[in-house]
């Protein structure tokens, strides 16, 4: 059985190291962009809710 | 006849081991995600903690550390959702390249075990809740009984959790609104008896605990952080399953620390009306809800919160049974959700968890901050985005990650300072702010700036960093001897 799973993985490692296996919609700049956004209005809160 | 079954367990594994599970196979889209973390975090934990935070501040202070103090957390443990998002495996095996292959294991275990302190809080708060339910219908049921009834959470959770992520996703489908629903029915009880202005004016019970207004402030911030990063032994399955990183990304801020951070507002609200009405402090909703929403409205709300937890449970032991099967990948899916199972009933019966909730937050806060530190501080500054899923698994004898006898030293250093930095600002059993810099950092913050930056530092010395990249070193051998790219990016 182990053997199987082995098989398995490996066959679908090699498709995931392929450089034509789409890895869909990435997190890009305006993902970054709006992390930063949401932090800094976060930072501010933590600041007022202590005023 | 065997082989069928071997070849269905293979099939199987895909969704209920560590078979990395390939895009087109993915079942979850942003609205699964954020519903199964939701239901996941919304359980009667979050009002157990609102009803802690609600003793040391008020309604305002509650509001904000919960809420920003949350969310901001949130940001910083999703980031390592894109990697199994990405790759389609779980966080854990990831990790065999952070911590070695043995070193894996045993953070693991300990962290898995640990976790299911969390499970058997709910299950207590579901037996309470329950154990209300009879005693208004007429049956008085002695505390005698209250693990037995909580060990039925663990079984109906566990029933749903053997029938896998589909079962668990419809599951949550039906049970999110109907958490949500207790959700507004609290604070409408709240608001019934009480405006804002008044809440904002009842005085929390230790307005002096840790000396003064700014020391409980940034104790309940520590409360809340350590309960984020308590996510992280949890994080890799679910996000797996997601289609795509942006999806999976906002998904579990708003499932595991958004809508998690609004449950606990309310909780601490809740708590303060209660405050106001009893003048006692009480950290369990089921007796809120009978004391501010009468028979009829608080019996409803119960049935929600004990249907609720089961939910959970069920969550929780899928993705922990699957976690669990780094350790040996043909382990049987049900046979380790059972152990589990039986683990979480064990923690029910010594019946210690409640009672130690603050130190028991502490040591999971304590643990898992360094651990997320050291994550994020390998994937994205030591190896920039590049690993070899070939050492990951070991394929064709590629050993890249067992670095000293399984053990990767750097990372163990790194977290054991971090771990120190944690007791030097805080003691967690006596309750002792030990240094003014718990005032500025939290100590889980301290001691994930001091991991992530030791290990940062120790990863720039040439020697240990071609110990931390031997991935890449047997790769340029690999490309030397075929044009076979065995790195990917």
């Amino acid at each position: 059985m182990l053997e199987k799973l082995e098989k398995e993985i490996e066959e679908r490692v090699e498709m995931l190291e392929n450089p034509a296996y789409d890895y869909g919609q990435t997190f890009n700049r305006q993902d970054v962009l709006g992390i930063l956004v949401v932090a800094v209005i976060c930072v501010l809160g933590l600041i007022w809710g202590n005023l | 006849m065997r082989k069928d079954s071997q070849v269905n367990q293979v099939n199987n594994d895909v969704y209920y081991g560590i078979i990395p599970i390939l895009h087109k196979e993915r079942i979850y889209g942003f609205w699964d995600i954020l519903l199964v973390t939701g239901a996941w975090a919304i359980a009667t934990w979050c009002y157990v903690q609102g009803g802690y935070i609600a003793t040391l501040v008020g309604v305002k202070e509650a509001i904000t550390s919960t809420l920003f103090g949350m969310t901001f957390s949130g940001l910083i443990l999703c980031l390592a959702v894109l990697i199994p998002t990405r790759y389609g495996i779980d966080l854990w095996v990831y990790q065999r390249a952070l911590f070695g292959y043995l070193g894996v294991v045993v953070m693991a275990v300990l962290a898995i075990m640990a976790s299911f302190g969390y499970e058997a809080v709910n299950a207590d708060l579901y037996a309470n809740s329950i154990t209300l339910l009879l005693d208004s219908a007429g049956i008085p049921v002695g505390e005698a009984w209250k693990p037995w009834i909580a060990s039925t959470c663990i079984i109906f959770g566990g029933w749903i959790a053997l029938r896998g992520p589909i079962a668990v996703k419809r599951a949550t489908q039906i049970m999110v609104p109907s958490l949500m629903l207790v959700g507004v029915v609290i604070i409408f009880l709240v608001f019934r008896s009480y405006s804002f202005s008044e809440l904002a004016a009842i005085k929390p019970l230790y307005p002096d605990a840790y000396g003064g207004p700014f020391e409980n402030y940034m104790m309940v911030m520590e409360w809340n952080i350590a309960f984020i990063f308590a996510w992280f032994a949890a994080l890799g399955v679910l996000a797996r399953l997601v289609r795509n990183e942006r999806t999976s990304y906002w998904g579990h801020v708003g499932g595991f620390s958004v809508i998690m951070a609004i449950f606990i507002c309310i909780g601490a609200l809740t708590a303060l009306a209660m405050v106001a009405a009893t003048g006692k402090e009480s950290v369990d909703p089921t007796e809120w809800l009978i004391e501010l929403g009468g028979p009829t409205l608080g019996i409803l709300s119960l049935i929600f919160i004990g249907v609720a937890n089961v939910t959970t449970q069920a969550v929780a032991l899928y993705s922990f049974t699957v976690s669990t099967k780094i350790i040996k990948p043909d382990w049987n899916y049900k046979k380790v959700a059972i152990f589990w199972s039986v683990w979480c009933i064990v923690l029910l019966f010594w019946g210690r968890v409640f009672e130690y909730y603050s130190v028991f937050l502490a040591v999971v806060g304590a643990t898992s901050g360094p651990m997320i530190a050291l994550l994020l501080t390998d994937f994205y500054l030591v190896r920039k985005q590049r690993f070899s899923l070939k050492a990951i698994f070991q394929i064709k004898g590629n050993n890249a990650y067992k670095y000293t006898g399984g053990f990767n030293i750097p990372v163990l250093i790194a977290y054991g300072l971090g771990l120190y930095s944690y007791f030097l600002v805080y003691d967690p059993i006596n309750y002792v702010i030990k240094s003014d810099i718990f005032l500025y950092t939290t100590a889980t913050g301290l001691s994930m700036i001091v991991s992530a930056g030791v290990y940062y530092i120790l990863s720039l010395f040439k020697p240990i960093n071609q110990y931390l990249r031997k991935d890449v070193m047997d790769q340029e051998v690999q490309l030397e001897q075929s044009s076979d790219p065995s790195i990917h990016q």
